[in-house]
């Protein structure tokens, strides 16, 4: 959506926390704001949901708006009434972009009009490919309904005991419905992100949901000839949302696709600070190559790794793990243990997830989780 | 405390089990595909849940007669409003704030029923097992079975009626008082007195008939 916002815009362009700018179609980029190193016009800082203007220390002037859910800054500009100081040398530099706050606010109202329908047009077409997953659920519900009768003809007095004395066949059917919910629910986050911020935050046994897919895997890894294993112990429930359980599917349904013949899945919970709670998957398998570590959880991108290793995969899942990471306030992270040239080796993917206000999921930014726990 | 401060319906310890709340709670289940919700397991474990295919009157819903309502959003209400249960749900919130609404569909994928989900007090999505709906309920007894809550849909509703916050606080002293004599607290003639809305002073007197029988004998 970006690159569509910047492709679209007369005005030369950036982001925020990025250090990357780009040419409008009408105005270049100046060569003063492409030597500038500190980049102010791209700080974090000036986040603004209506369009707002800002005159840089050096004199040139910038916007801050909103296109969509998209901060975009427009850079690089001279205002003929709002940079009066600034310095004659830049005021040459940046004749070629002159503007006035009028045409900046129509070339945003127009984009955000287009961007808008844009948008309108996409959730059409997505509505209209998704319309089988709803059927899909319907009928899943069917089949829910009909194992809650078999099992209820189970002697015991609570579901859990039922479940217990009920034939392997009945549970291990139990268990494949019970993934078959959750890809459905993954697929839902991935045509729709804001579903990962969906409902109430519950406290959340962080090792009972890693625990509880790693059963539902067992079957499919011991296809494949891969071990997979609970390690660690932890007793935090941070809170979080039904879509957490999105983040234990898409990691370890990773692990296992990827890990070669004879070796193990480690999922590794333990608490950390009174509140947070840190997971790590490894697993042996094709290593992410080092320039492509920053491109894994990006939406549809595929290693080169992946694609030669696993036909199956669209390069959703890891994104859409990370959408829920981000509604949950952690990032997920990847680190390889090998040598340098190697190809194959351990790969690990962790974070930190912990109640708000606690400091330990910020851990996973400011940099105390780049190390793999061991 | 203070001889004379007004005493506040928090101040009132409440600790009704939550095997107690289940009892007393009433829940409505309203979607068209009979098999979307565990009705049959959570009947045979002691829920009073009762099960509606569409909304045919909106009246039962208005009134606050359920603790919880799982609410569909496509095929329940389609005479009513081309928004369908998302219409169910705005026109309830805004007739009765402290009802309690599950938003339950399969369509957490449509981002265009974003707002169905973010109004809703929580989600369900379909398909959902027996053990996540008991989970969904069990949460929202405890959470929202409260006295707290319902004072909270008082006061809502009442200054929306623009009566103000010395009049609010005076008819939750009258509540407390009561309760607290282990008497049936009548604030009807009280509310009358502020808000002339003959609507609003039904939905009021029916909150506090919920906290009252919260707080009064099992």
């Amino acid at each position: 959506m970006l690159e569509i916002i910047q492709s679209l815009l007369p005005f030369p362009s950036g982001v925020p926390g990025s250090a990357e700018l780009r040419a409008g179609w009408r105005h270049s980029v100046p060569l003063s704001c492409r030597k500038c190193r500190d980049r102010p016009c791209l700080s974090t800082e000036h986040a603004a949901d209506h369009l707002s203007h800002r005159v840089c220390p050096r004199g040139a002037s910038f916007y801050s708006t909103q296109i969509g859910s998209t901060d975009v800054r427009l850079i690089g500009l001279l205002d003929a009434e709002l940079n009066a100081d600034c310095p004659k040398g830049l005021r040459r530099a940046l004749r070629d972009n002159r503007v006035n706050v009028a045409d900046v606010q129509q070339a945003v109202t127009d984009l955000q009009e287009r961007m808008g329908a844009l948008d309108r047009a996409v959730s059409h077409d997505v509505r209209e490919a998704l319309a089988g997953l709803h059927d899909v659920k319907t009928a899943t519900n069917v089949v829910y309904r009909c194992m809650e009768e078999v099992v209820a003809s189970y002697d015991g007095t609570t579901d859990v005991e039922k479940i217990e004395r009920a034939d392997v066949s009945i549970r291990g059917l139990l268990e494949s419905i019970a993934l078959l919910k959750s890809r459905l629910d993954s697929a839902s986050i991935a045509a729709n992100p804001a579903a990962a911020a969906y409902g109430q935050q519950r406290n959340t046994p962080v090792y009972r949901v890693f625990h509880r897919m790693v059963k539902l895997f067992a079957p499919l890894a011991r296809d494949k000839g891969v071990r997979i294993a609970m390690s660690g112990a932890s007793y935090n429930a941070p809170p979080a949302y039904a879509s957490f359980e999105t983040v234990a599917l898409v990691l370890i349904d990773n692990a296992v696709k990827y890990a070669l013949r004879n070796t193990d899945v480690v999922v590794l919970v333990r608490d950390e600070h009174p509140a947070s709670v840190r997971v790590c998957i490894t697993s042996v398998g094709p290593l992410v190559p080092e320039a492509e570590t920053d491109r894994i959880f990006e939406r549809g991108y595929r290693g080169t790794s992946a694609t030669g290793y696993a036909a199956s995969g669209s390069g959703i899942g890891l994104h859409t793990a990370a959408v829920v990471a981000r509604a949950h306030g952690f990032d997920i992270r990847y680190a390889a243990r090998a040598p340098a040239t190697a190809e194959v080796g351990e790969n690990a993917f962790f974070f930190v997830i912990a109640a708000p206000g606690s400091g330990g999921a910020g851990a996973t930014t400011t940099g105390g989780a780049s190390s793999v726990p061991s | 405390m203070w001889p004379f401060q007004r005493q506040k319906l928090s101040d009132v310890s409440l600790e009704v089990p939550l095997e107690e709340l289940r009892k007393r709670a009433r829940i409505a289940v309203v979607d068209d595909d009979l098999n979307a919700f565990p009705l049959r397991v959570l009947v045979r474990e002691g829920y009073a849940i009762d099960y509606f295919p569409s909304v045919t009157q909106l009246d039962p819903f208005e009134r606050g007669l359920y603790d919880i309502i799982f609410l569909d959003i496509a095929g329940v209400a389609p005479e009513w409003s081309e928004d369908d249960g998302l219409a169910v749900l705005e026109h309830l919130k805004e007739r009765n704030p402290a009802q309690v609404i599950v938003a339950f569909s399969g369509q957490t994928f449509d981002l265009s029923k974003s707002r169905f989900w973010k109004l809703a007090d929580d989600t369900l999505s379909k398909p959902v097992d027996a053990m996540t709906a008991k989970r969904c309920i069990d949460d929202l007894l405890a959470r929202t079975m409260t006295p707290n809550h319902y004072w909270g849909g008082v006061r809502a509703l009442l200054l929306s009626e623009g009566v103000p916050e010395r009049e609010i606080a005076s008819i939750e002293s009258a509540v407390v008082r009561a309760v607290t004599r282990r008497t049936r607290p009548d604030v009807r003639g009280v509310v009358e007195r502020v808000c002339a809305n003959a609507e609003t002073i039904a939905k009021v007197a029916a909150l506090v008939a919920k906290i009252a029988g919260l707080l009064g004998p099992p």
